[in-house]
């Protein structure tokens, strides 16, 4: 009966099955990995674990940048236990001295995740250490320390919240110094608590590397401590110095004032955070006299006792005047330079081709960036043959219409006193990784060789004269020998060169018989004094004076001068008392406590008993010792992997163990 | 294996054994669903007892005379449409729908009940001789049968069982040999119904297009008027019926046409079912080891999103196996319509078909998200004493015709 009825069921039905069976199929099998992500997401959180960013270090092992592992604790409202909440609350208000009612609004008003206290010290956690409440989140949080404050700033740049680097070597090496950040895995349930951590797919962090600089820390005191004495002295706007190595590129030292806080960076504009001895190209002036006059006596278009007319210092050339500060009726070329004669340079210009003088200056790095391993570096301006104007050579010889910054100059310099090879310049030594194994180290990179070592040796010995008896003389130091060259250049203010406005430079080397330290200085409108002889020169004097004090090893011992043992005392003592000061000032830690601290006994080459003493006691006698050493934990010292009055060597680390936050106490979630 | 043909002809075991490997799976299902769920800890152990208690009365039905369900018709359904009616009155609230009566320590739903009393009642009437269902008064007369109990139903609110129902009394009567137009008089309104849902534009060209046919049919002009009028007035009613619903039922219609634009309100339902479904794969994530369905990403899995613990855990084999258990039951079913001793016993089974497949739809539809979530549940499979006790029941009754399928009397 009914037949053809139930088939028409049959056909319904199947239909129905047909069409069920193939949703399901695409559901299940099609669409499978869609389905299994959307599951994977929301079943499972992860939780970032922050890797330690590495240290900065200079050449000798002082911590510039240091990370310190600070706390943040939170409460999950999800897994709090609402009666439990006061004792949090109470628990926490007494902790950090705050009202009760504070943290009980934060926990009324938040969400599931509530902020109670940020980058806290660890040291104020020893009182949490036995509190436990569900819900109750210990993160560790990290803080960028800076020990000595703004000191070399520009050159280390700076962190943002989260420890990114954003300037500076923290952001050149940033991938360096980040670390690995760990990972865990976390499956929770539809209300998003916890069930398990996934212990097989959660990494741990990786801590970062360190970069070693170049950078020598005494040097860049010297020299940041001259250059505000500069600016003070002589109203300045501003003043940019670099110390370098000429035969290997390394520069030892590199600021401009005034600086920066890297710890507060927030507070600066972005023009004072600018490293401008990379950024910022000038006008160099007069300074690049020497530059010229080797590529003259490198093509042999010159003799060193050849008379030149220098017209009175008044010279009508084409369709301007061309001046001399110091007017003279004839110098000889020697003398052009001493006495930095613009005449003289504009007429022994004309013997050079356009394109060879071109091509010398392309050689010396002008126009190119140096390739510093910094970032944000500038090309300068090189004008090429075919934009030139009848008066670009003879005005370029004297620095105008081409600019340059403090490094490419300072480099440029270097290759025609070093025996004519330029050398790249560079600020990391070497990155090591937290054990200590040297991952990368820099070699000194010659570019290319620009000039002849006789030509180097002849222009040497010209600059030997501009400070002995030329335009340089303030320069001169007693017992070592030094060359240079003075520059003042009008400044270029919004396309017209300004009568009031000039950059002073000096750039000067020394030991000049064989040089191993050459300093770039240039102070920005000076008010008092305008010629890089009167305003750099003496800066530069300071600088050369304080570097010789306190590194032995720069002046050959034949030429070993007075050490003025008073002076070095008062440095090292300055420089104690202003990083004392900064460990409080510029880390998170707090107001420093009264307290009387006990002068330890200490014997060079010994290692002092250090235990029970605070960290930054003991930094700063190892400092003080030159003890390379290594940190771990906070607060009191508990051991130390030296004994005491055992010797000390060079190549050993001493580590520090202080009270510590017991790690696998902590429930982080 | 040794096959009794003797026992088979008194026994389907092809239809039984279906029925034993779904009620066996729906077990694993809430188990896994419930086993670490401390607030439906004791689910598993009530389904248990309730699957034994559903066996029992299973072969007591069994074992019934073949006169009994003839007998038995009329009384049950008048009971059932009384129970119907005490729920309105005294019934326990949940889900914002009051379906639930408590009688002593144990709650049951007398819509389930009136499920069985409709089947007997409407195959009674149906395969009653002196009934023509091509008179139109007769037709009408049937439909009452039907609707009586549709409309105490959707008084609960409880639309999802509401549309069994119908569903039931349409295929019923569609087997009981309703010729075209009458059919046509009977399931137009439903269209009008549904087109409506899509807006003004819609329902205006369906009525124009059921009018087309109506004047195709050639009919008595009062009869084809009355059927019109009938369709428009569906259309509204539908709109007021609209309004019946709880605002929760209503957000579920909704969310049926667009699930995603509110994930986490009432289209989350079906947005978890499918991505513990999808998740699963081709072989599942093995018992117990769903994490969508251990970490209760569903609410209440065990009860309406059954399916979808077999299709993460299971995966795609395990889903397959329960359609094509479905299936041969279904198919068995069919068959048995087909060599009934009598039309009534014929309608029955048809009528017993029409309940368990819209179950059967609307749930796995809903589980797949191609039906709204309307709260029925998987039949066998789902947790919930009533359902499992009167489906089996209704798979005894079935069992019992078929055992007499070859005595008359």
């Amino acid at each position: 009966m009914n037949n053809s009825r139930a088939l028409l069921i049959i056909f319904f039905m199947f239909t129905g099955f047909i069409l069920l069976g193939l949703k399901l199929f695409s559901i299940q099998i099609v669409k499978h990995d869609y389905y299994a992500e959307i599951a994977e997401k929301q079943q499972n959180k992860s939780q970032k674990l922050k890797a330690e960013r590495g240290s900065i270090i200079d050449r000798n092992g002082e911590l510039l940048a240091i990370t310190k592992n600070d706390i943040s604790l939170y409460v999950d409202k999800r897994m709090l236990n609402k009666n439990e909440t006061d004792s949090l609350t109470s628990f926490i208000a007494s902790v950090f001295n705050k009202p009760r009612k504070y943290y009980q609004n934060l926990i009324d008003k938040g969400r599931n995740n509530v902020l109670l206290e940020k980058k806290v010290s660890r040291e104020r956690l020893l009182k949490i250490d036995d509190f436990y409440i569900d819900g109750f989140i210990v993160q560790e949080d990290f803080s960028r320390v800076y020990p000595y404050g703004s000191l070399s700033s520009h050159v280390l740049g700076y962190v943002d919240n989260e420890c990114n680097g954003v300037y500076g070597i923290e952001k050149q090496y940033d991938k360096y110094l980040r670390g690995k950040d760990g990972i865990k895995f976390i499956e929770n349930d539809v209300l998003g608590r916890t069930i398990s951590v996934k212990e097989n797919d959660s990494r741990k962090p990786v801590a970062g590397n360190n970069i070693i600089l170049t950078i020598n820390k005494t040097y860049q005191t010297i020299l940041e401590k001259e250059l505000i004495a500069g600016i003070h002295k002589f109203h300045g706007d501003s003043a940019t110095g670099i110390i370098m190595n000429p035969k290997t590129g390394e520069i030892l030292a590199m600021a401009t004032m005034p600086d920066f806080d890297p710890a507060n960076h927030g507070k600066f504009q972005l023009s004072e955070k600018r490293n401008r001895a990379i950024t910022d190209p000038y006008e160099p002036g007069s300074i690049i006299k020497p530059i010229i006059m080797s590529m003259l006596i490198e093509e042999k278009l010159i003799k060193e006792d050849e008379i030149i007319n220098t017209e009175n210092g008044d010279f009508r050339y084409r369709t301007t005047h061309i001046r001399d500060t110091h007017p003279h009726a004839y110098l000889t070329v020697r003398g052009v330079l001493e006495e930095s004669s613009n005449i003289g340079m504009a007429k022994l210009s004309d013997r050079l081709e356009e394109n060879t003088f071109y091509k010398y200056l392309r050689d010396f790095g002008f126009g190119n960036i140096t390739s510093v391993d910094l970032p944000g570096e500038s090309n300068g301006f090189l004008k090429k043959p075919k934009n030139y104007s009848k008066i670009s050579k003879p005005f370029m010889s004297f620095g105008y219409e081409l600019s340059a910054t403090p490094v490419q100059l300072i480099s440029a310099f270097s290759s025609i006193i070093n025996g004519g090879n330029l050398m790249k310049p560079f600020i990391v030594d070497k990155i090591t990784s937290p054990d200590g194994t040297v991952l990368y180290s820099n070699k000194p990179e010659k570019i290319r060789s620009v000039i002849s070592s006789s030509t180097s040796d002849k222009i040497i010995d010209f600059m030997i004269g501009v400070v002995e008896e030329g335009t340089a003389t303030n320069a001169k130091l007693n017992n070592v020998l030094v060359g240079g060259k003075t520059g003042t250049a009008q400044m270029l203010i919004e396309g017209s060169y300004s009568k009031k406005e000039y950059n002073s430079s000096f750039i000067g080397f020394f030991p000049a018989e064989d040089p191993s330290i050459i300093i770039l200085i240039k102070v920005s409108s000076p008010d008092i004094g305008r010629y890089g002889g009167q305003v750099s020169a003496p800066v530069f004097k300071r600088i050369a004076e304080s570097i010789i004090d306190a590194d032995l090893q720069i002046i050959p011992d034949n030429m070993k001068i007075q050490r003025r043992k008073e002076y070095l005392e008062n440095l090292l003592k300055e420089d104690r008392n202003s990083r004392d000061q900064n460990i409080f000032k510029f880390s998170n830690i707090g107001n420093p406590p009264e307290v009387k601290r006990e002068k330890p006994s200490v014997i060079k080459g010994m290692m002092p008993n250090l235990v029970n003493m605070t960290i930054r006691d003991a930094v700063a006698i190892l400092n003080e010792l030159g003890i390379k050493y290594k940190i771990s934990g906070d607060g009191k010292v508990l051991e130390q992997s030296i004994n005491p009055d055992e010797a000390i060597s060079s190549d050993r680390i001493c580590i520090l163990r202080c009270e510590t936050k017991k790690l696998a106490d902590l429930r982080l979630n | 294996m040794k096959i009794n043909y003797n026992l088979q002809d008194k026994f389907d075991f092809s239809i039984f054994i279906p029925l034993l490997g779904l009620v066996l799976l729906g077990l694993l299902a809430v188990y896994s669903s419930t086993y670490e769920n401390s607030s439906a800890s004791n689910n598993f152990e009530r389904q248990f007892i309730f699957t034994v208690i559903s066996f029992v009365i299973f072969f007591v039905i069994y074992f019934l005379p073949s006169h009994t369900f003839r007998i038995t018709a009329t009384p049950i359904y008048i009971l059932s449409q009384i129970l119907l009616i005490a729920v309105l009155i005294i019934g326990r609230v949940t889900k914002g729908a009051k379906s639930w009566l408590d009688v002593g320590f144990v709650g049951f739903q007398p819509s389930e009940f009136a499920k069985v009393g409709l089947i007997l009642f409407l195959a009674y009437w149906l395969s009653h001789k002196k009934h023509d269902i091509n008179n139109f008064k007769e037709l009408l007369s049937a439909v009452g049968i039907g609707f009586i109990p549709i409309i105490l139903i959707i008084l609960e609110p409880d639309m999802g069982t509401a549309i069994v129902f119908v569903v039931i009394t349409l295929v019923m009567i569609f087997w009981s040999g309703i010729d075209l137009f009458g059919l046509f008089a009977v399931l137009s309104p439903g269209i009008a119904v549904f087109a409506s849902l899509f807006g003004i534009v819609y329902f205006m060209i369906t009525l124009f297009l059921i009018l087309l046919v109506l004047i195709s049919f050639r009919r008595d002009l009062f009869l084809s008027t009355t059927i019109f009028v009938v369709n428009i007035a569906a259309g509204f009613v539908f709109e007021i019926a609209y309004k019946f619903l709880r605002p929760h039922q209503q957000r579920r219609i909704e969310s049926f046409i667009d699930p995603y634009s509110d994930p986490l309100g009432s289209g989350y339902n079906a947005i978890q079912a499918k991505v513990a479904i999808g998740s699963g794969g081709l072989l599942g994530k093995g018992f117990l080891e769903g994490n969508q369905t251990q970490l209760r990403f569903i609410p209440e899995q065990w009860t309406d999103f059954i399916f979808c613990v077999i299709g993460e855990e299971f995966g795609f084999i395990g889903s397959l196996l329960v359609l094509i258990l479905f299936l041969i039951l279904f198919m068995r079913l069919i068959n048995l319509s087909q060599i009934t001793k009598d039309k009534f016993s014929s309608l029955i089974v048809v009528g017993i078909i029409s309940l368990i497949a819209t179950h059967f739809t609307i749930n796995i539809g809903m589980n797949l998200g191609i039906t709204p979530v309307i709260g029925l549940p998987l039949p066998f499979l789902s947790y919930g004493g009533s359902s499992l006790l009167v489906n089996i029941s209704l798979i005894a009754v079935a069992l019992n015709i078929y055992r007499n399928r070859k005595y008359s009397g």
